[in-house]
């Protein structure tokens, strides 16, 4: 039981709208770019096999949807999930700026038991544009400034780094994982050993 | 039962008790038992008034001959606050000072039960605002607390003030919707806040719910947005907004799905939720057509209550299942029954989105991608849950979709289109495989978070459902770990459909089990489960 490890990591890839979540996901799992524009409703998810420390392990990416609306469906996407993919474009500000609340309001809804050490890994996507917007350095202080978040800089559209990026996203899950459960699997069950070990006053009567 | 037999049982359990606090009890058990509480409250009020320094109605008192019995076996005093002050502890203050908020239907109750709740939503939804004082008051050292937990008197202030609205005693009410001031409309706010509020990266104007002056156009209802000239049924945000997409933005890659910046939206949702007047026209951020779209798309989305009338919703929906003409007839004629307000902002609204679409070449926003940045707000349900949400999300953009798609047909007494066209409306829409399995998954998510929606249909109990909710969870493990045994990406992708079939004929079998054995042998729940 003590080299117990999920051998399916659940990915959640996250970010503002047209980033590149799924194009980067399809690139990663298909090997393919589409320059079809096409938002994404809800949520869809990929997966593919990697072999990380010689064991085959099972990632299922999620890709989320960027528009608002479809974020109040969150908690359902966000739950056990092993790692957390953060994109922005690094031709538009604005998306990188979102990062921090990208993080909050996934830390809030999947509430992960050590939200401090949850393996979080940030993208800037579309680097074979030329209209650069968020320099490198930017980028790299505010990964710093959060537990160290490793940074890659990929193009969906030309395969740059996406594989790294993967198998690090890979690598820190898995890692993660075997320090322990980063959820309560059984909440129930917890709480009613919280309950049961907790001295209750006779604040409980309801007659 | 009778308070002279109470009491000495209550002064048994906790001998450290004032006869007042017997007596809080005391009226606490009785509102338990019934109605006639109502008047031991209004002697609880009348004499809490009375030593706020308004002398209380003496008359009513003592017209109430029963109140009058347990009033004097209560403390042994007379009506008159003043006999009673050398009884009362520290503590009565502060029930008194509780009992003063009454107005703002606060009770500690309230709060306490509010805690848990408003942490979880807590940088998303920031709490009521009238609730923080209160906490302040209620914040005892704990000790205090769980003593005065025995006696219940929290209890005591919310009914309190439950009855006194029953009583229709508005004296003390201050303005504004009884309702909503009520410790169920707060929790039920806070519901909806939770719900509506996304608290993503564009939760724009979120936390100014609360108060909203006259004039606001985001998050008030939609009859009570100020209006535009040309249209006495559209609301002026919404043209200005559309009459800014449509002179610069139909040219702009991405339009509607590319948010503007976050603080702009924010800081101009609070200008024009000041009033729409001239200034807030000139405001420099109306420039940034994406911040302009994004307004838009938080006007609609914060409408509290849903564009298409929450009557409605189910029938849109069945309507989307259908197919061929039938489709389209049955949704005109719910049309035809949105009220005139929601449907002229809403043809309003589709006829920019079809001109936005027919710049599709340019900007890339075809009707499908317009639909699905507008279905789940326009299409929606006021009391929406997650799996709900998640069943019908793909019909919620289908239907703007076709809306968009048909506009003519649908706003301008177009003719009925032939059916190819609403199939390949349809046909476009659902044409991934990936995305059934992935709705099972996120339906299967949402079964862990709404854990008793599901089940309750099937079983009778909660216990039961804890059961089946046990038993998935190991199905579901296992069929992980089976999952990663295939070997391509099809095959777990299949896997994950079937299995999850498979775990909720488990799940059944799991039931009958517990049913057959639960009645004959008791067996504990947990056995069931394992």
């Amino acid at each position: 039981m003590a080299t117990r490890k999920k051998a399916l990591l659940k990915v959640i890839v996250l970010g503002d709208s047209s980033v590149g979540k799924t194009s980067l996901m399809n690139q990663y799992v298909n090997k393919r770019f589409s320059n079809q524009y096409k938002a994404t409703i809800g949520a869809d998810f990929l997966t593919k096999e990697v072999v990380i420390d010689e064991r085959v392990v099972t990632m299922q990416i999620w890709d989320t949807a960027g528009q608002e609306r479809f974020q109040s469906l969150g908690v359902a996407f966000y739950r056990g999930a092993d790692c957390c993919v953060l994109v922005y474009d690094t031709t538009a500000p604005n998306t990188f700026k979102n990062l921090e609340s990208w993080r909050d309001e996934f830390l809030i809804q999947a509430s992960p038991r050590d939200p401090d050490h949850f393996p979080f890994v940030v993208l800037g996507n579309k680097i074979d544009l030329e209209n650069r917007a968020v320099s490198t350095k930017r980028a790299q202080q505010w990964c710093l400034t959060k537990n160290d978040i490793p940074y890659f800089e990929t193009s969906a559209k030309e395969g740059i780094n996406v594989d790294l990026a993967f198998q690090t996203i890979a690598k820190n899950a898995i890692a993660q994982e075997t320090e322990g459960d980063l959820y309560n699997d059984f909440p129930d069950q917890i709480k009613l050993n919280t309950r049961d070990s907790r001295p209750r006053s006779g604040d409980n009567c309801s007659c | 039962m009778d308070l002279i037999l109470t009491a000495p049982i209550v002064g048994q359990y906790f001998p450290r008790t004032s006869p007042w606090e017997v007596a809080y009890a005391y009226i606490d058990v009785q509102q338990r038992m019934g109605q006639l509480v109502l008047v031991a409250v209004w002697r609880t009020r009348d004499y809490l008034s009375g030593r706020g320094g308004q002398q209380a109605e003496p008359q009513r008192i003592a017209a109430q001959t029963s109140v009058q019995v347990h009033g004097g076996s209560v403390s042994g005093g007379g009506n008159s606050g003043d006999d009673y002050s050398p009884v009362l502890p520290a503590k009565s203050h502060r029930k008194y000072a509780l009992g003063s908020r009454s107005p703002s239907g606060q009770s500690p109750v309230t709060k306490s039960r509010k805690t848990p709740q408003t942490g979880c939503s807590s940088p998303t939804g920031s709490a009521d605002q009238p609730i923080v004082p209160m906490s302040a008051t209620t914040n005892q050292p704990t000790g205090q607390y769980h003593h005065q937990q025995h006696h219940q008197p929290h209890h005591l202030t919310l009914q309190q003030q439950q009855h006194f609205t029953g009583a229709k005693d508005s004296s003390d009410r201050e303005s504004g919707s009884p309702k909503s001031k009520t410790w169920k409309g707060i929790v039920a706010r806070q519901f909806r806040k939770m719900q509506g509020q996304p608290g993503s990266p564009s939760a724009t104007g979120g936390s100014d719910l609360m108060a909203l002056p006259d004039g606001a156009s985001i998050n008030v209802p939609l009859q009570q947005c100020p209006v535009s000239e040309e249209n006495p049924y559209v609301p002026l945000v919404l043209a200005k907004c559309t009459g800014i997409v449509e002179s610069k933005g139909l040219g702009v890659v991405g339009i509607y799905r590319i948010p503007g910046n976050t603080a702009a939206i924010t800081q101009l949702t609070e200008t024009i939720n000041r009033g729409l007047d001239e200034t807030a026209l000139r405001d420099a951020r109306w420039e940034d057509v994406n911040v302009v779209s994004s307004l838009l798309k938080s006007f609609i989305r914060n409408l509290p209550e849903p564009l298409l009338p929450n009557e409605l919703y189910g029938g849109f929906i069945a309507a989307d299942k259908l197919s061929g003409q039938r489709r389209l007839t049955d949704m005109r004629q719910l049309l035809r029954r949105v009220p005139p307000m929601n449907y002229e902002t809403l043809k309003h609204l589709m006829r920019h989105l079809y001109r936005v679409s027919a710049h599709s070449e340019v900007n890339l926003m075809d009707p499908r991608n317009l639909a699905i940045v507008f279905g789940p707000s326009v299409v929606r349900s006021a009391n929406e849950s997650l799996e709900t949400a998640v069943k019908d999300m793909r019909h919620q953009c289908q239907i703007v979709e076709v809306l968009i798609n048909n506009y003519q047909y649908f706003f301008e007494d177009g003719l009925l289109p032939s059916v190819d066209e609403s199939k390949t409306g349809t046909g476009t829409v659902v044409d991934s495989g990936l995305e059934v399995p992935s709705t099972s998954l996120l339906l299967d998510n949402v079964s862990k978070i709404e854990p008793f929606k599901e089940q309750s249909k099937e079983s009778t109990s909660g216990f039961v459902a804890n059961i089946v909710q046990a038993a998935n969870r190991k199905i579901r493990r296992t069929a992980q770990r089976k999952s990663t045994m295939s070997s391509t990406t099809p095959d777990t992708l299949s896997l994950d459909s079937t299995t999850s079939a498979e775990s909720k004929e488990q799940s059944s079998r799991v039931i009958r089990r517990y049913l057959e054995l639960g009645p004959k042998s008791g067996t504990p729940p947990s056995v069931g489960a394992g």
